[in-house]
């Protein structure tokens, strides 16, 4: 381990919408280190889905990267890009942001895929499920003989009445070869489809929840990426079908040495998956470090404050610590140029109204915290008054919804 | 209480400000609020007049099937299970929010009628016409017993307003007794109207009928009067108008359980107009305090639910169940949709509000830690019926049902070694309830299925040969793909390599090929008999019941099997 794959640095993304310009993600820093599962953990809005997307490329219109590097380590396309876009190379990294469009979109799948909560968004309801994988098979294939044929329908993440139209017209058993079908089964093998040589000739509606979800997995890995993004894979499912997926994923990832990057709200997910966290809050990540950095020695109370909000399933009773008020609004005229979570933050002073940069804090190396607390304790002299923040909130009410579109 | 049924004067005074309710926890004693029994429900599917005339049957969906619990007084009963196996139905059917299959539920000692879906009932107030409507029917029919008495008097020389009271007075009685038994709804102002006239029925009619009838006829008219009075006042049935008043419900999703276009001062007014509660003043000061009680500001009051976040607009909803001041409320996952920082606020608020109102709740979710969290009691259920019922304590602790073992299992736990912890995952999925397994539903995933005795198999090995003859029963194997993909290889041998993911001891090996090949000819029915006759499970052939110890578990691997069962265990040699 400890090989560094992805490097973000200051990503900004920002979606400009009739209300005005939402900052979803701002001046993100994170590394990702090869074979590691990485955790991104936060509430809902707080810019988990748009850094992964940005990092897939995904991002449209009315979003936009508006800053920042996602710089990706691979020497091979270091070595093809060096001569064209020199100032995108540094060393074996590559700054994904800035290499030309269809330089990026090779990457997809082979570099990097993407699972997400509802798997019937990454399947057509016309096709069969092992004629999508075979599909995303031969897509591969040709990809990596020759860049230029890259376009699969169904690749792409929404599917209209038109493409489902055209795909019932033109059925794609052509792009499906003998050696994709094969595979398909494999991929359905690996992730733990049952009879998967039959299962693989049935379309997406004949398969239950769970097994769809594990399906995706087996799609996604078709290109053997280095990189797997899994955007809440388990959130829309019972524990018991999640249990099962988290399984899955985690033995594929022992048995294939890839890299993911797991998004998720829950923290059990967490401590049960992920090698090294990064916690976020309203588009910053606002502590980062190993599982015992979060678990046993944040610093930020954003993180204390989640962790005191989940009810203990081995323990009864009590009442629990929730954080005060709501989630933020993202909304840049009503954000200010302070620590975000000082209006909720029942140790916020003076110096917070000042936004507090990475401050490194006691644990493991990587372990850095977005508060003044990593630097010097809690002062109670010089703690804002409760009402500071009351002018400020009122009419914030709305904050949740503008998340709640996915 | 009772405003609705004898309604002079009656209604409840509102608090000022203050949290009622508290007087009915008095005597926290050992009947249940709540009582359940054999609630049944299903849906039906296929059930159309073009599905009968292509003659399709219609396809019961068992929803719910047969669930029996009580809820005390100031206890909360939770409610667990995965999405699908009928927790919210449930929750619903028990409120009389859809009508039951089968099965009773018991109020407050008192039965609701209605329940069992013999007798219709309103689920909804009448909207003015009918208000009206049942006003001038009150009117109508008065006449129409004047117009008949007049013909009576005339012959019988009666006098006639007696003999109009007295059919004012009938016309009270059946209105009392109809809308106790739940076949018809008459509004507040048809009961006002009817009471009034029954009343001064009453006080003239009985020196008239002393004089006209002597003791005799005294009589007969108070004792009608009491058996009405009591009928009703004492609440022998309990009106569907009251038990919903006394019930709540708080639903999962924010978003859409709050009428968009209604202020929230209106959203929680709303059950205090439908059920005339108090003076405007009144409903006025009830709904600020409401509202400032479940942590809002009364100045929002004249805002639209889409100004407000997920909690805060699940907080209106809970404002709004409590307007009515109930005893009961059923939480349906009511922190689902919300962020974990905000789930936290309104279990909190949820548990404060239980204590200050004596609320008796069901709270209803798939969240095992938040039912942990929250609930005295424990019921666990799995397609349609529950298969565990404990005290919250000892349920978490020491699970009985291998279900529950594998649902608290499964859990993971936002901790440090949470990623060492080994844990048992099932690896089917749910089977649909419109086909529920024979025998004990969760036979097809159970991990401690019981395999006949003496069969001398593993727990994988057996669940490998019990998966495999499941999916010949249900016609999962294709035999066109198993011919394709044997090309020149025995059909049998493929299918065996394909469908069996575990090696079997020789003798089982090959009582299974046999099968197979059977199978392989295309009779699926005869190769699954075959298995069957060897595998067959008593967790498939008899149904677990739960018991009614404490902490009852409905499984065989608990209590004693039935006795046919002891008999017919099957023998292998
Ligand atoms: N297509 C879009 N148009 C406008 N705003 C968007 C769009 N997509 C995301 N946003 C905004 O970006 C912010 C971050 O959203 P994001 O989806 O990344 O949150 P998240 O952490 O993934 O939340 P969740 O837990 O709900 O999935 C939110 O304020 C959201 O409203
Ligand atoms: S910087 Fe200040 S306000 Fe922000 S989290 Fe740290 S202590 Fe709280
Ligand atoms: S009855 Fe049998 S199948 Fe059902 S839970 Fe008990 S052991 Fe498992
Ligand atoms: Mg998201």
């Amino acid at each position: 381990m400890s090989e560094e794959i992805l490097r973000i640095s200051d990503l900004s993304a920002r979606f400009f919408t009739n209300e005005g310009q939402v900052n979803a993600v701002s001046n993100l820093d994170l590394t990702v280190e090869r074979g590691e599962v990485f955790g991104i953990v936060g509430e809902s809005g707080s810019g988990k889905s748009v850094t992964a997307l940005s990092i897939m490329d995904l991002i449209d219109s009315p979003g936009e990267i508006t800053d920042g590097r996602i710089e990706y380590r691979n020497a091979d396309l270091a070595e093809a890009v060096a001569d064209t876009h020199p100032e995108a190379v540094d060393g074996e990294f590559v700054d994904l942001l800035s290499i030309p469009e269809d330089a990026r979109k090779s990457l997809r799948g082979s570099s990097f895929s993407m699972i997400f909560q509802d798997p019937m968004s990454s399947f057509n309801p016309s096709l069969t499920v092992g004629e999508q994988i075979a599909e995303a098979v031969e897509v591969q294939r040709r990809a990596t003989a020759n860049p230029r044929s890259t376009k699969a329908r169904t690749k792409s993440v929404e599917y209209s009445l038109s493409s489902l139209v055209l795909s019932t017209v033109l059925p794609s058993r052509r792009f499906v070869t003998e050696a994709g079908r094969k595979r398909a089964v494999e991929l359905l093998d690996m992730v733990g489809i049952p009879d998967p040589a039959q299962r693989t000739d049935e379309y997406p509606h004949e398969y239950s929840g769970g097994m769809l979800q594990r399906a995706m997995i087996a799609q996604a890995l078709a290109g053997e990426p280095d990189v797997l993004i899994a955007d809440e894979p388990t959130t829309a499912l019972d524990v018991t079908i999640q249990a099962q997926v988290l399984d899955i994923l985690r033995d594929l990832q022992e048995e294939t040495g890839m890299t993911i990057v797991l998004i998720t709200h829950n923290l059990g997910v967490i401590a049960r998956m992920c090698d090294r966290v990064g916690v976020m809050y309203a588009g910053e990540v606002v502590e980062r470090g190993t599982l015992g950095d979060i678990f046993q020695r944040q610093v930020h109370p954003y993180t204390a404050g989640l962790l005191g909000s989940i009810p203990d399933i081995e323990s009864v009773g009590g009442r629990l610590e929730p954080i005060e008020g709501n989630v933020p609004s993202l909304l840049d005229h009503e954000m200010g140029d302070r620590c975000y979570f000082a209006d909720r933050c029942p140790k916020a002073m003076e110096e917070c109204l000042d936004k507090p940069p990475d401050i490194s804090a006691e644990g493991s190396e990587d372990h850095v915290a977005k508060c003044v607390l990593a630097d010097h304790p809690y002062d109670p002299a010089r703690a804002l008054p409760d009402d500071h923040f009351e002018e400020l909130t009122v009419g914030q009410g709305t904050a949740g919804e503008v998340a709640d579109d996915d | 209480m009772t405003e609705t049924a004898d309604g002079v004067e009656d209604r409840e005074p509102i608090p000022e400000g203050m949290p009622t309710g508290s007087d009915r926890t008095a005597d926290a004693g050992d009947d249940p609020l709540v009582s359940v029994r054999e609630l049944t429900k299903y849906f039906y599917e296929h059930d159309s007049l073009y599905d009968r005339l292509l003659d399709r049957g219609p396809v019961s969906i068992q929803a719910v099937d047969g669930i029996s619990f009580d809820i005390y007084e100031g206890e909360t009963l939770g409610l667990v299970g995965e999405s699908g196996c009928g927790k919210s139905t449930a929750g619903e059917t028990l409120l009389n929010l859809q009508e039951a299959t089968d099965g009773s539920v018991a109020f407050d000692g008192e039965s609701i009628d209605g329940i069992d879906g013999s007798v219709p009932s309103s689920t909804a107030d009448p909207p003015v016409g009918v208000k009206l409507s049942s006003v001038l029917l009150a009117v109508l029919g008065v006449v129409a017993v004047a117009g008949g008495g007049s013909v009576v008097t005339a012959a019988a020389e009666y006098p006639t307003w007696i003999v109009v009271l007295g059919g004012a007075w009938l016309l009270h009685g059946l209105a009392s007794v109809g809308t106790a038994y739940g076949l018809w709804t008459v509004e507040a102002w048809g009961w006002r109207l009817a009471t009034g006239v029954a009343v001064l029925a009453v006080a003239l009619s009985l020196p008239t009928l002393s004089v006209a009838g002597g003791p005799a006829g005294v009589g007969v008219v108070a004792g009608l009067g009491l058996f009405v009075y009591l009928l009703v006042r004492r609440r022998v049935f309990i009106t569907p108008s009251e038990f919903r008043r006394r019930t709540a419900i708080v639903f999962q999703d924010p978003f859409s359980s709050l009428d968009p276009r209604m202020t929230i001062g209106d959203v929680v007014r709303q059950p205090l107009d439908v059920h005339d509660v108090g003076t405007k003043e009144e409903r006025r000061e009830r709904v600020r305090y409401l509202i400032e009680r479940v942590g809002l500001s009364a100045d929002q009051l004249d805002r639209y639910p889409s100004e407000f976040s997920g909690g805060q607009r699940q907080r209106i909803a809970i404002a709004r169940a409590l307007a009515l001041d109930p005893d009961f409320v059923v939480l349906d996952e009511p922190t689902s949709a919300l962020d974990v920082s905000v789930q936290a606020q309104v279990l909190n608020l949820l548990d404060e509000l239980q204590d200050e109102f004596g609320l008796t709740y069901l709270l209803i979710s798939h969240d095992l830690s938040v039912i942990r969290h929250i609930c005295d009691r424990v019921a666990v259920m799995y397609l349609g019926e529950i298969v565990e019922l404990g005290d919250a304590e000892d349920l978490f602790e020491s699970p009985r049902h291998p279900y529950t073992e594998v649902l608290l299992d499964n859990v993971p736990r936002a901790a440090m070694g949470e990623r060492e912890r080994d844990i048992e995952t099932l690896n089917v999925d749910v089977p649909s309830p419109r086909d529920p397994p024979s025998g004990c539903r969760f036979r097809t995933r159970c991990p401690e299925v019981i395999p006949p005795e003496d069969v001398g198999l593993e727990q994988d090995q057996y669940r490998a040969v019990t998966d495999l003859r499941q999916r010949i029963e249900d016609r999962e194997v294709s035999l066109r793909t198993a011919r394709q993909q044997a090309e020149d290889r025995i059909v049998a041998q493929e299918l065996a390599d394909r469908l069996l993911e575990v090696d079997l001891p020789p003798n089982h090996r090959s009582y299974v090929d046999e099968a197979l090949e059977v199978l392989a000819e295309g009779e699926y029915q005869d190769a699954a008999d075959h298995l069957r006759e060897r595998y067959e499970s008593v967790c498939e052939r008899y149904h677990p019941h739960l018991g009614d110890e404490d902490h009852p578990a409905a499984c065989h691997l608990h209590g004693p099997l039935p006795e046919e069962a002891e008999e017919a265990r099957p023998v292998v040699e």
